[in-house]
């Protein structure tokens, strides 16, 4: 703990900086005019030591989730576009210290804010909200904190040289719609008396709202920070290794299953249903994103392929591939999209043959990441043309559903076709064949050239191992 | 035992071999300068003995700890300066030396020393409470050295450190280079310009497309090039007298300039020709009062070598 803390060469560094005193004067200024205002406009409230809490709360989830959060995202950024960050990578400090080090030393005036404001809040609460809701809302602000913090430092590693400091716009945009989300949840919050009121089922237990949330903060913010630590030590490594790929969605389908799985067996039982398959799917496609292999990871591989003949080459180079492991990854969710689809009572034959369209579909995406893989050496704007062709596989069939009034033509889409079902099912047998054939025909030609791209991979390794032989 | 040592160490990007199966050895104290043009693949290998980029192939060891396990192990004890860099900012010189040496793990007690001697070192002293954006680029340069200085690594790997200073800057660094030299460390740098490096190194590496072409002691490389040695002659008078008897020898020698004090030469072959040019002159009455053979400076080492590298290459 005195390393990762206490005795943190990186906290140092960001005491030297954002500890001066002109700097820290001026944000405690605006800090004691915030808290002396929140107390002013509420003299005279009905009950002013509750409206203060609330008040207090939402500065401290601004302070928490949003302020901090930014600028823990914006330390490597800023390593990488002012070039110290060759010196960052060399220092002889663990993953961990380093971690540490950019969480609390960017956020050393926040955190001395958080600490003043965390005694308003008890001294606030204590007479309106009670103990175990306090404490259990503590809970949550710190463990969501401590989630925004990790995703955002893990979302902006990046070991490539960058020439100027770019924004993080995903980011930016993430935090526009928080903030009125926050608001409202806090509004939600306090009308359920704090959570008092709000339980909800996971699997057959009732668990307090603030805890479940916690729990999946917390869930997501150490896998969150178990890749920050892989990106410190394996740098040109891709986010997720296999078995961290397949872990993480098992213990994300698992926690979903818990919370939609009571409401499936409640009301709505198809939308429910089918909401869970595109959430977890959703999931699938993101760990897609965070494991994939590249054209030097494929060259790498090619070297301990060497010898082998055509047939067996493709075999493992599919196992090795981003497409090999798209499809563990789909018969993960495809099992618990089967319980759930078996809990909402929905046929073998539907559920089947949806099932084999989003697979299809979700090939076609991970088709076209495995194109941009192996191109992007060739060519720099190859994932434009890719992302593009995407964009427009979703969203082309909604368009033309809502130009020519025709809902099934949406099906095309896997977003349309989970609204369709849902608006008004059963799609008939024959739609489900023609959809089968459409998204077959989409991937063929992207399969057609990955193949042909590692046969030349093939193909260029033995050139090589040849003339270095020779 | 070598401090670095490097066998069969291959970068690839793709198809594109950044370097090529080298073998490279530097014992401790050596100053060894890595030549090259652009793209001949200096920053890589520099960028692997720093453990900041991971061999496609090949085994490098530092001091005996290999780069890609004990990575940690050789960050202590090696300063690399990298040839894009700056320094933070935001903060002031000894602030920054400060965290360097906290990082690196200096005792408390010494910090203090070292970065005076560090700052002196380089010539800063007088910035000390300054913040770093305020220096210029030779001053972030040969602070960089400072944030190396503090913590006294043993192995210096410096890629093309003067690159974008100024003359003067650059007769600095140069200095400060000659000084850590002459106190043993042991310094890996890299130049695209011959002239920097000149005069300094014990031993030189002559990169090419991605391989080490020659590598030896800057006399070794001298000793074993083949080709023609530059030979002056001066001579009292009668110089085109002297010329045209050279000329017409049937030693293996060329004239190729004469001037009022001397007749300068290219000898192919051993010494044992220039010896026969002194025999034949004296013979025929020319008073020669100086013979001698211009020894070839690393920049004509390395056209040599680069010229010959580019004739053995198909086309």
């Amino acid at each position: 703990m005195k390393k990762l803390i206490g005795n943190n060469p990186i906290i140092q560094r960001y005491r030297f900086s954002s500890m001066r005193p002109k700097q820290f004067w001026m944000y405690a200024a605006v800090y004691i005019i915030v808290v002396l205002l929140l107390l002013f406009i509420n003299i005279g409230a009905r009950v002013p030591s509750e409206a203060i809490f609330t008040q207090i709360l939402v500065f401290q989830l601004l302070i928490l989730w949003v302020w901090s959060a930014s600028n823990t995202s914006s330390a490597i950024r800023e390593e990488n576009a002012d070039q110290t960050y060759d010196f960052f990578r060399m220092l002889p400090l663990s993953a961990h210290q380093k971690a540490v080090g950019i969480m609390v030393g960017k956020n050393l005036v926040a955190l001395l804010f958080v600490g003043i404001n965390f005694v308003l809040l008890i001294l606030f609460a204590l007479p309106s909200v009670g103990f175990v809701q306090l404490v259990q809302l503590l809970i949550m602000v710190l463990s969501v904190a401590f989630c925004a913090n990790t995703v955002s430092l893990l979302s902006s590693i990046k070991i490539e040289r960058r020439k100027r400091k770019s924004g993080n716009i995903l980011l930016l945009l993430l935090l526009l719609f928080m903030i009125p989300a926050l608001l409202g949840g806090i509004g939600g919050l306090h009308n359920s008396r704090w959570g008092r009121d709000v339980g909800v089922s996971f699997y057959i237990f009732e668990i307090p709202i603030l805890l479940l949330i916690s729990s999946v903060a917390l869930y997501v913010g150490c896998w969150a920070y178990a890749g920050i630590i892989r990106k410190f030590i394996k740098e040109k490594e891709c986010l997720f290794t296999r078995r961290g790929a397949v872990l993480f969605l098992l213990g994300c389908e698992v926690i979903l299953l818990g919370i939609i799985g009571p409401q499936i067996e409640g009301g709505e039982r198809l939308e429910i249903n089918y909401a869970f398959w595109i959430g977890s799917l959703f999931v699938v496609m993101l760990i897609s994103f965070g494991a994939i292999r590249t054209y030097d990871n494929y060259w790498d591989k090619s070297r301990m392929l060497g010898g082998k003949g055509q047939s067996e080459f493709l075999r493992k180079m599919f196992a090795h591939s981003n497409s090999g492991l798209a499809i563990l990854l789909f018969s993960i969710w495809a099992l618990f999209s089967a319980i759930s689809a078996t809990k909402a009572g929905t046929s073998a034959f539907e559920a089947g043959g949806v099932m084999a369209v989003l697979l299809l579909s979700y090939m076609f995406l991970v088709l076209l990441i495995e194109l941009w893989a192996l191109y992007r050496p060739d060519s720099e704007n190859i994932g434009v043309l890719l992302s593009s062709i995407f964009v427009v596989y979703i969203a082309l069939p909604m368009i033309c559903a809502i130009m020519f009034d025709k809902d099934s033509l949406m099906t095309a889409s896997p977003f349309g076709l989970i609204i369709y079902l849902c608006e008004e099912p059963p799609l008939p047998t024959s739609g489900l064949a023609l959809l089968l054939v459409y998204h077959i025909a989409l991937c063929i030609f992207p399969a057609v050239k990955v193949r042909q791209h590692w046969l030349r991979i093939r193909e260029t390794r033995e050139l090589v191992d040849r003339e270095q032989g020779s | 035992m070598s401090i670095i040592d490097a066998r069969g160490l291959r970068k690839e990007y793709g198809t594109l071999i950044a370097v090529k199966d080298i073998d490279l050895q530097v014992e401790q104290g050596q100053v060894v300068g890595l030549i090259g043009p652009n793209g001949a693949g200096k920053t890589t290998l520099l960028r692997i003995l720093a453990t900041l980029l991971r061999p496609t192939r090949g085994k490098v060891s530092v001091f005996g700890f290999d780069i890609e396990k004990d990575y940690l192990q050789i960050r202590k004890q090696i300063g690399y300066l990298p040839d894009f860099f700056n320094l933070y900012n935001d903060l002031t010189l000894e602030e920054c030396l400060r965290f360097f040496a906290k990082s690196y793990e200096v005792d408390s007690a010494l910090i203090g020393g070292r970065i005076d001697a560090a700052l002196d070192y380089v010539e800063l002293e007088d910035k000390r409470n300054d913040l770093i954006r305020n220096l210029s680029r030779g001053m972030v340069q040969r602070m960089g050295l400072a944030t190396l200085l503090v913590r006294d690594p043993d192995v210096y790997l410096l890629d093309e450190p003067a690159s974008g200073l100024d003359p003067k800057a650059r007769i600095q660094l140069r200095e400060i280079l000659r000084k850590l030299s002459s106190e043993g460390k042991t310094i890996v740098i890299s130049s695209h310009i011959l002239t920097e490096l000149s005069g300094f190194c014990s031993h030189i590496a002559i990169m090419h497309r991605g391989q080490i072409v020659r590598h030896g002691s800057v006399d070794e490389i001298r000793a074993n090039m083949e080709g023609a040695k530059v030979v002056s002659i001066s001579v009292l008078d009668q110089h085109e007298e002297a010329a045209d008897l050279i000329r017409n020898s049937d030693l293996p020698v060329t004239v190729t300039d004469i001037s009022s004090s001397s007749i300068t030469t290219e000898v192919r072959g051993g010494r044992e020709h220039i010896a026969s040019i002194n025999k034949l002159l004296v013979q025929n009455n020319i008073k020669v009062y100086s013979l001698s053979e211009d020894k070839a400076d690393l920049e004509d080492l390395y056209m040599a070598i680069s010229s010959d590298q580019e004739e053995q290459e198909p086309a």
